[in-house]
């Protein structure tokens, strides 16, 4: 391994243990490393004696790290923290990806790679009122709680938090434009979980019906 | 008028009215806006068949031949049906291929020849028809469908591409090759024709349209994703809009834990003292216990500071060394005397010790030190000659130093 690799492979695997999510939009030079299968599999075995390992999300465009054995009950306590975690996110985070799609007027919702306009998302919430609601529900408490009454704060707020969650990612340190990261990725293999075990679909079908009976 | 005549003022009406025409083809619905000053206009298009009145009471609309053009010209990536009638094109060409084998063995020269230029036009007319179904359905995967922005109509432009590339596909591998090139054997002309540039475009078509389906799928599975995602979206924001006290159940305390939930807790890589911790405070003490006690030694070091007052410093005589003092001696000699000294003669005044060389480099070396005006007293000339065979190199055996 030359100095250039050993040094890649140190940054990543730093990266990974500092439960950075690697995609070519977070980091281009460590995704292509990791796109190869020798370098990738050196990731892993670096990983997996330490006891963790590398993972891919279904769509395979994004890497992260996990533990190798989860059966330990310290293991069990940080990933139980880690689920708090991220499930106290899911409600702001589909909150605000509905928001973006209204605002926007895209008929999808974030993916990686696609490119957030701070101006563009303002002009859309100044449009239309319900929005500035919305948003005002996204910072009134949780991990985008804000004390700010304006709308381009509270919005600059989250998009902030965004940024420093691994969500989004500046195209440069000084501009108003997010990149959507591979994070995204892994959240929607969440919500689809949670969707599939507790038949969230058919929950929201049988209230549509009931509402429709009443 | 000429047909050639004809021809030109057809191609001069469509430059004469190029604003209209374009205006009609940029509407999308390819309507003819009419006015009353641009009647004659409208009139003369439809004369020339550029423009078409379906019926009396409905708008004038640009032909589809004209419509077509501009789309080939301008690349547009305007959603356009295939004509996907392929069959019928490679039957005409058999037609032909028979009727110009039939006026060759009947000698009829100009219906061979007549026949001969028909098959060539409908030979490149269905190479290039391949060839803009192919590429029009590239334009149309390369732009990702942006025409539209629904994800609904996304997918079914996608759907009718697909479609489009099999129908093409199954028409192509209809078209009988073997049968081509088995009668295009017995003529040169049908050769070039049928053994050549049709099956290369054939070719050239399918690996292309092979490509575009794999893209297609592949963006097609994209956009099925994006619509379950946008799905789910949808439905856990109604689902807390109806109840916001909802929270998933904690499978990370289940028996089995699902992977997606496995995620490694964040590694502080940096070290810190953490002074809270008490951990190690034992250990500390005992380590601390057995240190001795005494002070240990000073080990600073001090200097006596040299005062930097000018005035209090006394004059500093530097002394010459003896053999410094025997040099100086043949340079005032050599000016008391106004004589000429020979630096090997001037050895003897040298103190015990110091050899000849070091006596001679001396005399040299001070002579180069002197300062300008000291040194124009003086002049040193060496002795010797040049080396008999390396004839660059100049052996001094002896140096004279001379006054000026």
């Amino acid at each position: 391994m030359s100095i250039e690799q050993s040094q890649e492979f140190g940054r990543i695997i730093e990266s990974l243990l500092a439960q950075e999510f690697i995609c070519q939009y977070t980091d281009e030079i460590a995704y292509e490393y990791l796109s190869s299968e020798t370098y990738r599999d050196n990731v892993d075995r670096f990983l997996r004696k330490i006891g963790r390992c590398l993972r891919q999300t279904e769509d395979r465009n994004t890497y992260y790290c996990a533990y190798l054995n989860i059966d330990s009950s310290t293991v069990r306590k940080h990933l139980s923290q880690q689920f708090k975690m991220t499930i106290n996110e899911l409600e702001p985070l589909c909150r605000w990806l509905s928001l973006i799609m209204s605002a926007t007027q895209r008929d999808a919702p974030i993916s990686p790679g696609d490119a957030l306009r701070q101006g563009e998302i303002l002009s859309g919430l100044e449009n239309a009122p319900a929005l500035v609601d919305d948003l005002a529900l996204i910072v009134r408490s949780g991990p985008f709680a804000s004390k700010k009454d304006k709308v381009s704060d509270q919005l600059n707020h989250v998009l902030n938090a965004l940024d420093d969650q691994g969500y989004l990612q500046r195209s440069s340190p000084s501009s108003s434009i997010y990149i959507a990261t591979g994070k995204w990725s892994y959240l929607f293999e969440v919500l689809e979980f949670i969707h599939t075990h507790e038949e969230i679909g058919r929950v929201s079908q049988n209230e549509e019906q009931n509402g429709e009976v009443w | 008028m000429s047909f050639n005549a004809a021809g030109i003022h057809v191609l001069k009406a469509v430059g004469k009215h190029a604003e209209l025409i374009m205006g009609a083809f940029e509407s999308n619905q390819n309507v003819l806006s009419e006015t009353v000053s641009n009647e004659k206009a409208v009139n003369e298009l439809i004369r020339l068949r550029i423009a078409v009145r379906d019926d009396l009471d409905s708008e004038v609309r640009l032909n589809s031949t004209i419509k077509n053009l501009l789309e080939h010209s301008l690349k547009t990536d305007r959603l356009r049906m295939v004509n996907a009638d392929i069959g019928q094109a490679v039957e005409g060409i058999f037609l032909l291929v028979e009727q110009y084998f039939s006026a060759k063995k009947a000698n009829y020269e100009n219906d061979r020849l007549k026949y001969l230029h028909e098959l060539q036009d409908n030979v490149s007319e269905l190479c290039d028809s391949l060839l803009d179904q192919t590429r029009g359905i590239w334009r149309q995967a390369d732009s990702d469908f942006s025409v539209v922005a629904l994800l609904s109509g996304k997918i079914a432009l996608n759907k009718n591409a697909i479609n489009k590339v099999e129908s093409i596909l199954n028409v192509i591998d209809l078209i009988d090759l073997s049968k081509m090139y088995q009668i295009g054997e017995r003529d040169r002309e049908l050769r070039r024709l049928l053994h050549v540039r049709l099956p290369k475009t054939i070719e050239l078509c399918r690996r292309d349209l092979s490509d575009a389906i794999n893209r297609l799928n592949k963006m097609l599975f994209k956009l099925n994703t994006l619509v379950a995602r946008r799905r789910l979206v949808q439905q856990f924001t109604d689902l807390w809009n109806a109840n916001p006290s909802y929270q998933p159940v904690d499978y990370v305390d289940k028996i089995d834990l699902p992977q997606v939930f496995n995620r490694v807790k964040k590694i502080p890589l940096l070290g810190a003292a953490d002074i809270q911790n008490t951990s190690q405070e034992l250990q500390l003490s005992e380590m601390l216990e057995g240190l001795r006690k005494k002070p240990p030694v000073k080990e600073d070091q001090f200097v006596d500071r040299v005062s930097a007052n000018i005035e209090e410093q006394p004059p500093v005589i530097i002394k010459l060394s003896e053999f410094k003092v025997a040099i100086r001696e043949v340079f005032f000699n050599c000016l008391s005397n106004n004589e000429a000294i020979n630096g090997l003669e001037s050895y003897k005044m040298s103190p015990d010790g110091i050899d000849v060389d070091i006596w001679i480099y001396a005399l040299i070396a001070e002579f180069n030190a002197l300062n300008e005006s000291s040194r124009k007293l003086f002049s040193l000339e060496f002795n010797g000659a040049s080396d008999t065979i390396f004839t660059g190199n100049f052996k001094a055996e002896n140096i004279t130093l001379c006054p000026n």
